[in-house]
């Protein structure tokens, strides 16, 4: 992959591509090792430099707990890739290490330790968090000291936690930037394998003072610890709470184990501080014998305790390897506040919670940060992964419906359908079944001469005891009832002549039921429907009178009707409304 | 860590697929809802119209239903006459002798006083007089009046005939026409 090019020289695309082809072509979308501090990962390396002359390596796998030593790199094998090469190999290789998804290494500078004040423009206390950004982007604008490299060495900020008010509250500690080839060769050999080695190079002094919850109290007098080096001691003066209240170091002659002027050194200095009689406590750091180191201190600060601290005993109480450099335990143990109370003081709690100690001196720098996108940029590059696949099932969905949707109304008959021109075809077939409706009306069979006779017939007696006079039947229409229908009555008015008995025969029908029990029969046997009576919009009436007969001569009659003693007109009038089915339709024909 | 790519992966990662994928899916869905807007505009016109077929077919099926029955109708009113009235009279005439049944005469007036007054159909009016007797008349008025349903009685007399034989029968019936 070609991350020659800063992506600042990259269009806003370009960069999107390298980070596809990041997330593609190696695991850091997969493995958050690639974006985990050193001394977080499972599997680590510590490599402590003591001096020029290379460094002594341990194998530490925090979930098994185990610290291993193994081959040491010389100076020379630090310069050389190949052989950094074959070391991580041989790590990952390592029985222990079998399976490791990504490999830390610290390295703990104690060959070089250098202190400055900070610029006199930067003393406030307040400012300390943003001081600390300030010394890792650009510390020569807060240091005092304006002669001083930072090409050669790396600053970093370390506060005085148990400085008086006035007092330095923070001093800047630098280390040499050697190493920072060798790291970086280490974590492009990670690259090359596309295995996360992540680097960190810690102080050991820094983490040296981080021990002192570990082996030491607060002393009402004070507390002066001595971290004895290869080359170099370095004084951290204490408060009566053993607060940090500064730093000091001094380089030791060639070939000498420790400062020959430390004593009126810590002397002048605890007496600024007005410590009278602090405890002092030597930590020999690299293994030197510092015998002769407290017989100077005694001898020059009179009537003070002077202690050396045996770290096998704190090795052993961890169940650690004695030869393990002391300052492990404060990168990989955790502190117990309830046996070691100290923790919970300003200065150690500050260290514990905001890890002053454990600073990188030698990260990556910008422009290697840059060359790969982040993991928020992974993050967000796996999100939109996730939102495109879901938004894709979406659209997908989507389409699906909105192609069968379409296709379903696009082939349904209502799509394709033609209008046709019904009105035509259905004002034809109207016209022709309002022609049929009304000859229907006008043919019906509402008057029949032949039915009017058959009823006038049944109203007389087979037995010739009645016999008719004369007979009239009408029928008139009643115009004006409605606009559409038009009622009429039929009328019969029956004369005749009948005996006694003819009369009670004619008188049966002279009643409302009984002039309609005789029409249902004239219609049931006629089959002729207008003299159905039972209809809502039909009715009949019937009169009957009789009288004697004026022409009553049974002994020379003149004709028929006088053998009958009596005479009688019945009028039967049949009312049909306008309502009626049988009521003449009034509507103009439109074809005639 | 680096800012360089965040933005471009928001832009590039997320942003623009999101947006694509938003336009061809508001795309899609304007699709639908523009076809479907459509749609429901052909089918109301289209179910409109299948009632309407439903109408005229159910029209039709009257129509057809009764085709029959109008076309004979329309015939008989297209033939019959006043000349081809009084052939049928006289073929009824015939099946009986002159004692039981003779027309006496008969009148025609072009419009009905009866059952055609104020129907708009035209009509005609025909009065008649027979010397009959009461079932002979009958027999005769049932064929005459079956075989030419547009005669729609309006008035029926009877009286004893002068002769003292028969009846006479004076008729006056309202004859649907065309003209």
């Amino acid at each position: 992959m070609n991350l020659d090019k800063h992506p600042s020289e990259l269009n806003l695309f370009q960069q999107y591509l390298r980070t596809v082809k990041v997330a593609k072509s190696t695991s850091r979308m997969k493995n958050p090792a690639w974006y985990q501090a050193a001394l977080e990962l499972d599997v680590q390396v510590h490599c402590y430099l003591k001096d020029a002359g290379g460094a002594t390596c341990y194998l530490h796998v925090k979930s098994k707990r185990i610290f291993e030593k193994i081959d040491r790199l010389s100076s020379r094998q630090l310069e050389q890739r190949d052989e950094l090469e074959k070391f991580i190999d041989s790590i990952l290789k390592h029985e222990a290490a079998v399976g490791a998804k990504a490999l830390g290494v610290i390295f703990y500078l104690a060959d070089e330790f250098s202190i400055a004040g900070l610029g006199p423009e930067h003393q406030n206390p307040v400012e300390l968090n943003h001081l600390r950004d300030m010394m890792l982007e650009d510390p020569m604008a807060v240091l005092d000291d304006k002669t001083i490299s930072t090409e050669t060495h790396s600053w970093r900020l370390f506060p005085y936690a148990g400085a008086s008010a006035g007092s330095e509250f923070a001093t800047a500690v630098a280390v040499s930037r050697r190493q920072s080839k060798t790291l970086k060769t280490l974590r492009e050999i990670g690259n090359q394998k596309n295995f996360p080695v992540r680097t960190s190079a810690v102080s050991a002094p820094l983490c040296a003072i981080a021990l002192m919850p570990w082996l030491s109290k607060a002393a009402a007098s004070g507390t002066i610890a001595l971290f004895n080096y290869e080359n170099f001691t370095l004084m951290a003066f204490f408060n009566s709470h053993c607060d940090l209240m500064m730093l000091r170091f001094m380089s030791h002659a060639s070939g000498d184990a420790y400062p020959a002027n430390i004593g009126p050194a810590i002397l002048s200095t605890a007496t600024a501080f007005e410590l009278e009689n602090p405890d002092i406590k030597l930590f020999s750091m690299v293994g030197h014998d510092l015998q002769g180191l407290v017989i100077t201190l005694k001898s020059a600060i009179a009537g003070t305790d002077v202690s050396t601290i045996n770290p096998a005993e704190l090795l052993n109480e961890f169940s650690l390897p004695v030869d393990l450099p002391l300052e492990y335990i404060a990168t990989t143990e955790d502190l117990d506040l309830e046996i070691h109370p100290l923790g919970n003081n300003e200065t150690f709690t500050s260290l514990r919670e905001e890890s002053w100690h454990l600073q990188d001196f030698l990260s990556p720098d910008q422009d290697e940060i840059d060359s790969y996108p982040g993991q928020a940029d992974m993050k967000l590059l796996k999100i939109g992964k996730r939102l495109k696949k879901v938004a894709a099932m979406l659209l997908i969905g989507i389409l699906v419906y909105s192609g069968l949707s379409i296709s379903i109304k696009i082939k349904s008959d209502a799509w394709s359908y033609e209008p046709k021109n019904l009105e035509s075809s259905n004002i034809g077939l109207t016209a022709e079944l309002k022609k049929y409706e009304r000859w229907n009306n006008l043919l019906m069979d509402r008057s029949k001469a032949w039915v009017s006779m058959e009823l006038v017939a049944r109203l007389m007696p087979n037995d010739g005891t009645a016999i008719l006079k004369d007979v009239l039947h009408r029928v008139n229409p009643k115009p004006g009832d409605s606009n559409e229908k038009s009622g009429f009555t039929k009328e019969w008015t029956i004369n005749g002549y009948g005996s006694d008995k003819g009369i009670e025969f004619v008188e049966r029908f002279s009643t409302r039921e009984g002039i309609k029990k005789l029409f249902r029969e004239v219609a049931r046997d006629s089959g002729n429907s207008i003299y159905m009576p039972n209809v809502s919009e039909r009715d009949v009436n019937v009169s009957l009178k009789q009288q004697p007969n004026p022409s009553y001569n049974t002994i020379s009659p003149q004709k028929p009707g006088d053998n009958f003693p009596k005479q009688f007109t019945m009028v039967i009038s049949q009312n049909i409304t306008s309502d009626d089915e049988m009521a003449l339709a009034a509507l103009k024909d439109p074809s005639n | 860590m680096s800012d360089y790519y965040k933005q471009s992966v928001a832009v590039f990662g997320v942003g623009l697929p999101m947006l694509l994928i938003v336009v061809i899916a508001g795309v899609s869905l304007y699709q639908v809802s523009s076809v479907s807007s459509e749609h429901l505009v052909k089918k109301r016109k289209y179910d409109k119209a299948q009632v309407e077929m439903r109408q005229s077919m159910e029209l039709l099926g009257k129509v057809n239903k009764n085709k029959a029955l109008l076309s004979e109708w329309d015939r008989m009113m297209r033939t019959e006459t006043r000349g081809t009235f009084l052939e049928h009279w006289k073929k009824a005439e015939k099946k009986f002798s002159g004692k039981e049944l003779t027309k006496s005469s008969h009148n025609w007036v072009n419009y009905s006083e009866g059952l055609g007054r104020g129907v708009s159909q035209p009509a005609s009016q025909v009065n008649m007089t027979f010397l009959a007797t009461y079932r002979a008349m009958q027999a005769a008025l049932m064929e005459i009046e079956s075989t030419l349903p547009n005669m729609q009685l309006d008035s029926l007399t009877m009286t004893p005939a002068s002769s003292g034989k028969g009846i006479d029968f004076k008729t006056t019936f309202t004859v649907w026409t065309l003209k």
